[in-house]
Protein backbone atom coordinates (compact mmCIF):
# COMPACT_ATOMS: atom_id res chain seq x y z
CA UNK A 1 0.00 0.00 0.00
CA UNK A 2 2.95 2.22 0.73
CA UNK A 3 4.44 2.01 -2.62
CA UNK A 4 0.83 1.97 -4.58
CA UNK A 5 1.09 5.08 -6.12
CA UNK A 6 4.82 6.37 -5.70
CA UNK A 7 5.38 6.54 -9.39
CA UNK A 8 7.44 9.52 -9.86
CA UNK A 9 9.62 8.24 -6.08
CA UNK A 10 10.32 4.63 -7.64
CA UNK A 11 13.08 5.94 -10.03
CA UNK A 12 15.07 7.56 -6.82
CA UNK A 13 14.03 4.95 -4.27
CA UNK A 14 16.96 2.59 -3.55
CA UNK A 15 14.82 -0.45 -4.65
CA UNK A 16 15.58 0.54 -8.47
CA UNK A 17 19.37 0.99 -8.65
CA UNK A 18 19.68 1.86 -12.52
CA UNK A 19 18.79 5.25 -13.31
CA UNK A 20 18.44 6.78 -16.86
CA UNK A 21 18.10 10.75 -17.48
CA UNK A 22 19.13 12.80 -19.85
CA UNK A 23 18.73 16.53 -21.56
CA UNK A 24 18.53 17.91 -25.20
CA UNK A 25 18.38 21.11 -26.97
CA UNK A 26 17.73 22.22 -30.66
CA UNK A 27 18.76 25.97 -31.03
CA UNK A 28 18.52 28.27 -34.29
CA UNK A 29 20.55 31.34 -34.57
CA UNK A 30 21.19 33.81 -37.87
CA UNK A 31 23.83 36.50 -37.58
CA UNK A 32 22.85 39.69 -39.42
CA UNK A 33 26.47 40.20 -41.09
CA UNK A 34 27.52 38.40 -43.89
CA UNK A 35 31.38 39.35 -43.47
CA UNK A 36 31.68 37.52 -40.62
CA UNK A 37 30.72 34.05 -38.49
CA UNK A 38 29.93 33.66 -34.75
CA UNK A 39 29.67 30.73 -32.62
CA UNK A 40 29.80 28.66 -36.52
CA UNK A 41 26.35 31.02 -37.05
CA UNK A 42 26.42 33.09 -40.58
CA UNK A 43 23.58 35.13 -41.84
CA UNK A 44 21.15 32.31 -43.12
CA UNK A 45 19.15 30.49 -39.88
CA UNK A 46 21.11 27.09 -39.17
CA UNK A 47 20.35 24.48 -36.41
CA UNK A 48 23.83 22.98 -36.14
CA UNK A 49 25.62 25.00 -34.17
CA UNK A 50 24.01 24.27 -30.79
CA UNK A 51 21.54 21.17 -30.92
CA UNK A 52 22.57 18.21 -29.22
CA UNK A 53 21.27 15.30 -26.99
CA UNK A 54 22.92 13.75 -24.04
CA UNK A 55 22.07 10.91 -21.71
CA UNK A 56 22.95 10.24 -18.34
CA UNK A 57 23.25 6.82 -16.45
CA UNK A 58 23.67 6.22 -12.90
CA UNK A 59 24.27 2.84 -11.94
CA UNK A 60 23.71 2.47 -7.94
CA UNK A 61 26.15 -0.27 -6.56
CA UNK A 62 25.04 0.29 -2.61
CA UNK A 63 24.11 3.02 -0.30
CA UNK A 64 27.99 3.98 -0.59
CA UNK A 65 29.01 3.44 -4.27
CA UNK A 66 27.72 4.63 -7.47
CA UNK A 67 28.79 4.82 -11.28
CA UNK A 68 27.45 7.71 -14.04
CA UNK A 69 27.73 8.31 -17.05
CA UNK A 70 27.03 10.82 -20.02
CA UNK A 71 27.14 10.87 -23.10
CA UNK A 72 26.95 13.30 -25.70
CA UNK A 73 25.86 13.72 -29.42
CA UNK A 74 26.25 16.95 -30.60
CA UNK A 75 25.42 18.58 -34.28
CA UNK A 76 28.19 21.21 -34.02
CA UNK A 77 31.77 20.72 -36.42
CA UNK A 78 33.41 22.37 -33.44
CA UNK A 79 32.69 19.67 -30.75
CA UNK A 80 33.04 15.65 -30.33
CA UNK A 81 30.63 13.47 -29.67
CA UNK A 82 30.73 10.84 -27.23
CA UNK A 83 31.77 10.06 -23.66
CA UNK A 84 31.37 13.26 -21.90
CA UNK A 85 31.76 12.12 -17.87
CA UNK A 86 32.66 8.80 -16.83
CA UNK A 87 32.97 8.56 -13.23
CA UNK A 88 32.74 6.95 -9.74
CA UNK A 89 31.32 8.18 -6.76
CA UNK A 90 32.04 6.74 -3.19
CA UNK A 91 29.74 9.11 -0.22
CA UNK A 92 31.01 7.46 3.07
CA UNK A 93 28.17 9.70 4.52
CA UNK A 94 26.04 12.59 3.45
CA UNK A 95 28.87 15.84 4.04
CA UNK A 96 31.15 14.33 2.20
CA UNK A 97 31.85 12.98 -1.43
CA UNK A 98 34.25 11.54 -3.54
CA UNK A 99 34.36 11.32 -7.38
CA UNK A 100 37.28 9.93 -9.83
CA UNK A 101 36.99 9.34 -13.35
CA UNK A 102 36.82 11.97 -16.16
CA UNK A 103 35.04 14.90 -15.49
CA UNK A 104 34.24 18.27 -16.75
CA UNK A 105 37.01 21.37 -15.16
CA UNK A 106 34.69 22.94 -12.89
CA UNK A 107 36.08 26.18 -13.31
CA UNK A 108 32.87 28.28 -13.02
CA UNK A 109 29.39 28.71 -11.94
CA UNK A 110 28.04 26.89 -14.81
CA UNK A 111 31.10 24.82 -16.27
CA UNK A 112 29.82 21.68 -15.46
CA UNK A 113 26.41 22.01 -17.23
CA UNK A 114 27.25 24.08 -20.29
CA UNK A 115 25.59 21.67 -22.51
CA UNK A 116 22.73 21.90 -20.39
CA UNK A 117 20.72 24.43 -21.10
CA UNK A 118 17.79 24.00 -19.42
CA UNK A 119 19.53 24.80 -16.10
CA UNK A 120 20.63 28.61 -17.40
CA UNK A 121 18.73 31.49 -18.23
CA UNK A 122 20.60 32.23 -22.15
CA UNK A 123 20.85 29.88 -24.93
CA UNK A 124 24.41 31.08 -25.00
CA UNK A 125 25.86 31.49 -21.74
CA UNK A 126 28.49 34.73 -22.14
CA UNK A 127 31.27 33.69 -24.60
CA UNK A 128 33.74 36.01 -22.60
CA UNK A 129 33.52 33.64 -20.12
CA UNK A 130 32.31 30.22 -21.12
CA UNK A 131 34.49 29.88 -24.28
CA UNK A 132 36.56 26.98 -23.82
CA UNK A 133 40.24 27.86 -23.55
CA UNK A 134 42.10 25.62 -21.90
CA UNK A 135 41.22 21.88 -20.18
CA UNK A 136 37.71 21.82 -20.20
CA UNK A 137 38.10 18.08 -18.97
CA UNK A 138 40.57 16.44 -16.77
CA UNK A 139 40.84 12.97 -15.76
CA UNK A 140 40.85 12.39 -11.66
CA UNK A 141 39.10 13.08 -8.53
CA UNK A 142 37.09 15.69 -6.88
CA UNK A 143 36.34 15.74 -2.68
CA UNK A 144 33.80 17.86 -1.72
CA UNK A 145 32.52 18.58 2.03
CA UNK A 146 29.27 20.09 2.38
CA UNK A 147 28.49 21.71 6.16
CA UNK A 148 25.27 23.64 7.09
CA UNK A 149 25.20 26.40 9.50
CA UNK A 150 21.29 28.16 11.01
CA UNK A 151 21.85 30.69 8.51
CA UNK A 152 24.07 29.43 5.62
CA UNK A 153 25.56 26.27 3.77
CA UNK A 154 28.72 25.56 2.39
CA UNK A 155 30.47 22.92 -0.02
CA UNK A 156 33.59 23.27 -0.43
CA UNK A 157 35.56 21.27 -3.26
CA UNK A 158 39.05 20.27 -4.18
CA UNK A 159 40.03 18.47 -7.27
CA UNK A 160 42.85 17.01 -8.93
CA UNK A 161 44.04 15.38 -12.36
CA UNK A 162 45.87 15.72 -15.47
CA UNK A 163 44.49 15.95 -19.45
CA UNK A 164 45.44 15.90 -22.83
CA UNK A 165 43.60 17.91 -25.12
CA UNK A 166 43.44 19.80 -28.65
CA UNK A 167 43.34 23.55 -28.45
CA UNK A 168 43.35 26.39 -31.09
CA UNK A 169 42.65 29.11 -28.77
CA UNK A 170 44.87 31.71 -31.11
CA UNK A 171 44.96 31.60 -34.96
CA UNK A 172 47.72 29.25 -35.23
CA UNK A 173 46.88 25.57 -35.83
CA UNK A 174 45.24 23.05 -33.76
CA UNK A 175 47.78 21.27 -31.15
CA UNK A 176 47.74 18.79 -28.78
CA UNK A 177 48.14 20.41 -25.00
CA UNK A 178 49.74 18.34 -21.93
CA UNK A 179 47.55 19.54 -19.00
CA UNK A 180 49.52 17.60 -15.59
CA UNK A 181 49.05 18.46 -11.72
CA UNK A 182 46.20 19.91 -12.76
CA UNK A 183 44.19 21.19 -9.16
CA UNK A 184 41.74 23.45 -8.11
CA UNK A 185 39.66 24.88 -5.08
CA UNK A 186 35.79 25.99 -4.87
CA UNK A 187 34.14 27.64 -2.32
CA UNK A 188 29.85 27.83 -2.48
CA UNK A 189 28.09 29.52 -0.03
CA UNK A 190 24.75 29.89 0.03
CA UNK A 191 22.45 31.91 2.52
CA UNK A 192 18.85 32.77 1.69
CA UNK A 193 18.68 34.94 -0.83
CA UNK A 194 22.52 35.92 -1.91
CA UNK A 195 24.76 32.96 -3.09
CA UNK A 196 28.83 33.52 -3.52
CA UNK A 197 31.12 31.15 -5.63
CA UNK A 198 34.74 31.31 -5.64
CA UNK A 199 37.25 29.05 -7.29
CA UNK A 200 41.05 28.96 -7.78
CA UNK A 201 42.70 26.63 -10.76
CA UNK A 202 46.21 25.56 -11.92
CA UNK A 203 47.82 23.72 -13.75
CA UNK A 204 50.68 22.71 -15.97
CA UNK A 205 50.38 23.11 -19.61
CA UNK A 206 52.93 22.10 -21.79
CA UNK A 207 51.62 22.83 -25.59
CA UNK A 208 53.04 20.84 -28.33
CA UNK A 209 54.64 23.28 -31.16
CA UNK A 210 57.48 21.82 -32.80
CA UNK A 211 58.05 25.23 -35.61
CA UNK A 212 57.89 27.93 -32.34
CA UNK A 213 60.52 25.07 -30.17
CA UNK A 214 62.31 24.78 -33.58
CA UNK A 215 62.55 28.59 -33.92
CA UNK A 216 63.67 29.30 -30.83
CA UNK A 217 65.75 26.70 -30.85
CA UNK A 218 67.80 28.81 -33.96
CA UNK A 219 67.16 32.17 -31.93
CA UNK A 220 68.95 30.97 -29.06
CA UNK A 221 72.23 29.42 -31.38
CA UNK A 222 72.56 33.13 -32.81
CA UNK A 223 72.91 34.20 -29.75
CA UNK A 224 69.10 36.14 -29.03
CA UNK A 225 68.60 34.70 -25.71
CA UNK A 226 65.95 36.99 -24.63
CA UNK A 227 63.73 36.84 -27.65
CA UNK A 228 63.77 32.53 -27.77
CA UNK A 229 63.07 32.64 -23.96
CA UNK A 230 59.69 34.81 -24.68
CA UNK A 231 58.67 31.99 -27.14
CA UNK A 232 57.22 29.99 -24.37
CA UNK A 233 55.16 26.80 -24.61
CA UNK A 234 54.87 25.28 -21.08
CA UNK A 235 54.09 26.68 -17.64
CA UNK A 236 51.33 27.07 -14.76
CA UNK A 237 48.39 28.41 -15.83
CA UNK A 238 45.81 30.04 -13.49
CA UNK A 239 42.03 30.02 -13.66
CA UNK A 240 40.49 32.60 -10.48
CA UNK A 241 36.98 32.74 -10.50
CA UNK A 242 34.33 34.76 -8.25
CA UNK A 243 30.69 34.58 -8.58
CA UNK A 244 27.45 36.27 -7.20
CA UNK A 245 24.14 35.71 -7.50
CA UNK A 246 21.16 37.31 -5.50
CA UNK A 247 17.58 35.13 -5.69
CA UNK A 248 13.90 36.97 -4.88
CA UNK A 249 11.15 35.22 -6.02
CA UNK A 250 10.31 37.52 -8.82
CA UNK A 251 13.90 38.74 -9.63
CA UNK A 252 17.67 37.82 -9.82
CA UNK A 253 21.39 38.99 -10.64
CA UNK A 254 23.90 37.16 -11.24
CA UNK A 255 27.64 38.18 -11.76
CA UNK A 256 30.81 36.20 -12.21
CA UNK A 257 34.97 37.56 -12.96
CA UNK A 258 37.01 35.21 -14.20
CA UNK A 259 40.55 35.95 -14.85
CA UNK A 260 43.21 33.82 -16.60
CA UNK A 261 46.92 34.23 -16.43
CA UNK A 262 50.00 32.28 -18.10
CA UNK A 263 53.30 32.74 -19.32
CA UNK A 264 52.73 30.61 -21.91
CA UNK A 265 53.08 33.07 -25.51
CA UNK A 266 50.03 31.27 -27.20
CA UNK A 267 47.77 31.63 -24.05
CA UNK A 268 46.66 35.68 -23.32
CA UNK A 269 46.02 37.08 -19.94
CA UNK A 270 42.32 37.18 -19.67
CA UNK A 271 39.93 39.01 -17.82
CA UNK A 272 36.39 38.45 -17.78
CA UNK A 273 32.59 39.26 -16.37
CA UNK A 274 29.19 39.54 -16.79
CA UNK A 275 26.09 40.97 -15.11
CA UNK A 276 22.59 39.66 -15.44
CA UNK A 277 19.47 40.81 -14.39
CA UNK A 278 16.21 38.85 -14.60
CA UNK A 279 12.54 39.61 -13.69
CA UNK A 280 10.12 37.02 -13.94
CA UNK A 281 6.41 36.52 -14.51
CA UNK A 282 5.37 33.15 -14.24
CA UNK A 283 6.02 31.06 -16.41
CA UNK A 284 7.89 33.65 -18.01
CA UNK A 285 11.60 34.85 -16.86
CA UNK A 286 12.74 38.18 -19.02
CA UNK A 287 16.64 38.56 -18.57
CA UNK A 288 19.70 41.06 -19.67
CA UNK A 289 23.30 40.31 -19.63
CA UNK A 290 25.89 42.50 -20.10
CA UNK A 291 29.43 40.67 -20.67
CA UNK A 292 32.73 41.73 -21.34
CA UNK A 293 36.62 41.11 -21.30
CA UNK A 294 39.95 41.91 -21.93
CA UNK A 295 43.34 39.73 -23.64
CA UNK A 296 46.13 40.45 -23.67
CA UNK A 297 49.54 38.89 -24.75
CA UNK A 298 52.63 39.53 -23.41
CA UNK A 299 54.55 42.17 -25.87
CA UNK A 300 57.39 41.09 -28.17
CA UNK A 301 61.16 41.42 -26.77
CA UNK A 302 62.92 43.95 -28.56
CA UNK A 303 66.30 42.24 -29.31
CA UNK A 304 67.18 41.58 -32.89
CA UNK A 305 68.41 44.42 -34.64
CA UNK A 306 67.06 45.16 -37.96
CA UNK A 307 69.41 45.99 -40.69
CA UNK A 308 72.79 44.61 -39.93
CA UNK A 309 72.39 41.53 -42.63
CA UNK A 310 69.54 39.67 -44.49
CA UNK A 311 70.14 36.50 -42.02
CA UNK A 312 69.14 38.47 -39.17
CA UNK A 313 66.53 40.67 -40.68
CA UNK A 314 64.76 36.99 -41.54
CA UNK A 315 64.77 36.13 -37.73
CA UNK A 316 63.06 39.55 -36.63
CA UNK A 317 60.51 39.15 -39.49
CA UNK A 318 60.04 35.47 -38.57
CA UNK A 319 59.54 37.17 -35.17
CA UNK A 320 57.48 39.43 -35.98
CA UNK A 321 54.97 36.99 -37.76
CA UNK A 322 54.68 34.91 -34.30
CA UNK A 323 52.83 37.81 -33.10
CA UNK A 324 51.02 39.18 -35.71
CA UNK A 325 49.67 35.68 -35.45
CA UNK A 326 48.40 36.08 -32.26
CA UNK A 327 44.86 36.75 -32.44
CA UNK A 328 43.00 38.87 -29.49
CA UNK A 329 39.28 37.56 -28.85
CA UNK A 330 38.02 40.94 -27.37
CA UNK A 331 33.65 42.01 -27.47
CA UNK A 332 31.62 43.62 -25.13
CA UNK A 333 27.94 42.08 -26.05
CA UNK A 334 24.45 43.35 -24.79
CA UNK A 335 21.77 40.06 -24.50
CA UNK A 336 18.06 40.26 -23.97
CA UNK A 337 16.70 37.22 -23.59
CA UNK A 338 13.13 35.08 -22.72
CA UNK A 339 12.52 31.89 -21.41
CA UNK A 340 9.17 30.18 -21.12
CA UNK A 341 9.16 27.13 -18.88
CA UNK A 342 5.75 26.24 -21.02
CA UNK A 343 6.31 22.75 -18.87
CA UNK A 344 7.89 21.26 -16.50
CA UNK A 345 10.80 19.95 -17.86
CA UNK A 346 10.47 22.04 -21.06
CA UNK A 347 11.42 25.29 -22.20
CA UNK A 348 11.36 27.78 -24.98
CA UNK A 349 14.39 30.80 -25.01
CA UNK A 350 14.65 33.73 -27.30
CA UNK A 351 17.39 35.63 -27.14
CA UNK A 352 19.58 39.02 -29.05
CA UNK A 353 22.72 39.29 -28.39
CA UNK A 354 24.34 42.62 -29.75
CA UNK A 355 28.39 42.07 -30.35
CA UNK A 356 30.41 44.56 -30.74
CA UNK A 357 34.46 43.31 -31.47
CA UNK A 358 37.91 45.44 -30.93
CA UNK A 359 38.84 46.84 -34.67
CA UNK A 360 41.19 44.45 -35.81
CA UNK A 361 41.22 42.12 -32.99
CA UNK A 362 39.40 39.08 -33.86
CA UNK A 363 36.97 39.51 -31.11
CA UNK A 364 35.34 35.59 -31.32
CA UNK A 365 34.63 36.58 -34.74
CA UNK A 366 35.10 34.45 -37.35
CA UNK A 367 36.36 37.13 -40.16
CA UNK A 368 35.56 36.20 -43.80
CA UNK A 369 35.83 39.73 -45.21
CA UNK A 370 38.31 41.77 -43.30
CA UNK A 371 37.99 45.11 -45.52
CA UNK A 372 34.11 44.82 -44.91
CA UNK A 373 33.76 44.03 -41.51
CA UNK A 374 32.92 46.51 -38.94
CA UNK A 375 32.94 44.41 -35.74
CA UNK A 376 29.66 44.74 -34.67
CA UNK A 377 26.68 42.16 -35.12
CA UNK A 378 23.46 41.07 -33.77
CA UNK A 379 22.90 36.88 -33.29
CA UNK A 380 19.61 35.93 -33.01
CA UNK A 381 18.77 32.49 -31.61
CA UNK A 382 15.62 30.26 -30.31
CA UNK A 383 16.12 27.32 -28.81
CA UNK A 384 14.18 24.49 -27.19
CA UNK A 385 15.40 22.80 -23.93
CA UNK A 386 14.34 19.76 -22.66
CA UNK A 387 15.26 17.42 -19.64
CA UNK A 388 14.45 14.17 -19.05
CA UNK B 1 -6.98 42.44 -28.30
CA UNK B 2 -8.30 38.72 -28.70
CA UNK B 3 -4.79 37.71 -28.26
CA UNK B 4 -4.22 39.44 -24.94
CA UNK B 5 -7.15 38.14 -23.33
CA UNK B 6 -5.97 34.49 -24.16
CA UNK B 7 -2.67 35.34 -22.74
CA UNK B 8 -4.23 36.65 -19.40
CA UNK B 9 -6.49 33.63 -19.27
CA UNK B 10 -3.80 31.07 -19.80
CA UNK B 11 -1.39 32.53 -17.53
CA UNK B 12 -2.17 35.40 -15.51
CA UNK B 13 -5.42 34.66 -14.13
CA UNK B 14 -4.05 30.90 -12.81
CA UNK B 15 -1.08 32.30 -11.26
CA UNK B 16 -3.45 35.49 -9.27
CA UNK B 17 -5.31 32.42 -8.35
CA UNK B 18 -2.58 30.63 -6.74
CA UNK B 19 -1.01 33.51 -5.11
CA UNK B 20 -4.19 34.50 -3.71
CA UNK B 21 -5.04 30.82 -2.07
CA UNK B 22 -1.41 31.09 -0.88
CA UNK B 23 -2.33 34.15 0.40
CA UNK B 24 -4.93 33.00 2.10
CA UNK B 25 -3.42 29.66 2.90
CA UNK B 26 -2.42 28.73 6.96
CA UNK B 27 1.32 28.45 6.27
CA UNK B 28 3.58 25.41 6.46
CA UNK B 29 4.94 22.81 8.92
CA UNK B 30 7.70 20.75 8.25
CA UNK B 31 7.28 17.57 9.91
CA UNK B 32 9.34 14.57 10.78
CA UNK B 33 9.62 11.35 12.24
CA UNK B 34 12.57 11.36 14.56
CA UNK B 35 13.07 10.07 18.30
CA UNK B 36 14.67 13.70 19.08
CA UNK B 37 11.40 15.23 19.55
CA UNK B 38 12.82 18.91 20.49
CA UNK B 39 14.79 19.45 17.43
CA UNK B 40 13.74 22.55 15.31
CA UNK B 41 15.29 23.54 12.16
CA UNK B 42 15.98 27.09 11.02
CA UNK B 43 14.10 28.27 7.78
CA UNK B 44 17.71 28.03 5.97
CA UNK B 45 18.25 24.71 7.18
CA UNK B 46 15.13 23.49 6.00
CA UNK B 47 16.05 25.01 2.35
CA UNK B 48 18.69 23.57 2.29
CA UNK B 49 17.35 20.41 3.41
CA UNK B 50 15.45 20.39 0.37
CA UNK B 51 17.73 21.73 -2.09
CA UNK B 52 19.72 18.41 -1.62
CA UNK B 53 21.98 19.73 0.99
CA UNK B 54 22.31 17.49 4.25
CA UNK B 55 22.45 19.64 7.12
CA UNK B 56 24.45 17.10 9.04
CA UNK B 57 21.44 14.36 9.98
CA UNK B 58 20.28 11.51 7.89
CA UNK B 59 17.46 12.56 7.12
CA UNK B 60 15.12 11.03 3.88
CA UNK B 61 13.71 14.35 2.20
CA UNK B 62 10.08 13.84 0.45
CA UNK B 63 8.21 16.35 -1.58
CA UNK B 64 4.56 16.87 -3.43
CA UNK B 65 4.36 17.24 -7.04
CA UNK B 66 4.71 20.46 -8.68
CA UNK B 67 0.94 20.84 -9.31
CA UNK B 68 0.40 20.83 -5.40
CA UNK B 69 -0.47 24.24 -3.91
CA UNK B 70 1.29 23.13 -0.80
CA UNK B 71 4.64 22.89 -2.86
CA UNK B 72 3.52 26.04 -4.55
CA UNK B 73 3.05 27.45 -1.27
CA UNK B 74 6.40 26.06 0.37
CA UNK B 75 8.48 27.57 -2.88
CA UNK B 76 6.90 30.78 -2.47
CA UNK B 77 7.89 31.24 1.64
CA UNK B 78 10.59 29.06 2.71
CA UNK B 79 12.89 28.02 -1.11
CA UNK B 80 12.22 31.32 -2.20
CA UNK B 81 12.44 30.57 -5.91
CA UNK B 82 9.56 29.21 -8.33
CA UNK B 83 9.22 26.03 -9.34
CA UNK B 84 10.85 26.65 -12.90
CA UNK B 85 13.83 28.30 -11.25
CA UNK B 86 13.92 25.12 -9.25
CA UNK B 87 13.58 22.58 -12.07
CA UNK B 88 16.47 24.44 -13.48
CA UNK B 89 18.27 24.01 -10.29
CA UNK B 90 17.65 20.65 -10.23
CA UNK B 91 18.48 20.04 -13.57
CA UNK B 92 21.95 21.80 -12.69
CA UNK B 93 22.55 20.05 -9.75
CA UNK B 94 21.52 16.19 -11.19
CA UNK B 95 23.53 16.97 -14.73
CA UNK B 96 26.90 17.60 -12.72
CA UNK B 97 26.70 14.94 -10.34
CA UNK B 98 26.24 16.38 -6.97
CA UNK B 99 22.99 15.97 -5.68
CA UNK B 100 19.68 14.60 -7.02
CA UNK B 101 16.19 15.13 -6.85
CA UNK B 102 13.98 14.33 -3.21
CA UNK B 103 11.40 11.67 -3.37
CA UNK B 104 7.95 12.74 -4.65
CA UNK B 105 4.72 11.51 -3.46
CA UNK B 106 1.40 11.71 -5.56
CA UNK B 107 -0.64 13.44 -2.64
CA UNK B 108 -0.26 14.05 1.21
CA UNK B 109 -1.79 11.44 2.54
CA UNK B 110 0.69 9.21 0.93
CA UNK B 111 3.29 11.87 1.98
CA UNK B 112 1.97 11.14 5.96
CA UNK B 113 1.89 7.49 5.15
CA UNK B 114 5.75 7.40 4.26
CA UNK B 115 6.33 9.99 6.51
CA UNK B 116 4.77 7.61 9.52
CA UNK B 117 6.69 4.42 8.36
CA UNK B 118 10.30 5.77 7.78
CA UNK B 119 12.58 6.51 10.37
CA UNK B 120 14.21 9.48 9.02
CA UNK B 121 11.92 10.89 6.90
CA UNK B 122 11.28 14.75 6.95
CA UNK B 123 8.22 16.65 4.37
CA UNK B 124 6.46 19.58 4.37
CA UNK B 125 2.52 19.73 4.70
CA UNK B 126 0.49 22.44 5.65
CA UNK B 127 0.03 23.77 8.81
CA UNK B 128 -3.90 22.72 9.02
CA UNK B 129 -3.01 19.05 8.79
CA UNK B 130 -3.57 16.99 12.20
CA UNK B 131 -0.10 15.40 12.90
CA UNK B 132 0.24 11.93 14.19
CA UNK B 133 1.71 12.11 17.57
CA UNK B 134 4.99 9.90 16.33
CA UNK B 135 5.56 12.72 14.32
CA UNK B 136 7.57 15.87 15.01
CA UNK B 137 7.41 19.47 13.82
CA UNK B 138 10.74 20.65 13.47
CA UNK B 139 9.54 24.16 11.22
CA UNK B 140 6.75 25.97 10.80
CA UNK B 141 6.08 28.86 8.74
CA UNK B 142 4.26 30.95 11.35
CA UNK B 143 6.81 31.15 13.39
CA UNK B 144 9.54 32.54 10.96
Amino acid sequence: MLFGGMSSAIADDTSDNFNFSGFSRVVAGVLDDNNATYQGYDNSVSFGQGSLLGLQADLRLNDKFSITTQLLAHSSDDRNSGIEWLYATYQPNKSLRFKAGRMRTPFFIYSDVIDVGFAYPWISPPQQVYKAYLFDYFDGVIASYELSAPDFSAELEVYYGAYDDLINNSSLEEVTAKTSNLRGIALNIRGEKIQARISSNKGGVDIDFPELRGFSDILRSANYNLTADSLITSGDAEVNQIGISYDELNYFYKAEFITISSPILVVPDIDSYYLTAGYMVYPFTFHATYANNTSKYAPAVVEIPTGLAPEVDALAAGYAQIYDNLENDTVKSLTLGVRWDFRIDMALKAEVTHLRGEQGARSFFNITNPAEFDYRANLVQVAWEWVF
Amino acid sequence: MKHWLILTTLFVFPASLSFAQIANANGIVVVANISNNDLTLSKQQIRSLFMGSSVGRDLKVATLPPSSLTRVEFNTKVIGMTESRIQSYWAQMRFSGRKTEPLQFDNENQLIEFLNNTPGAVAYLPASTAIPDNLTVVYSSANN
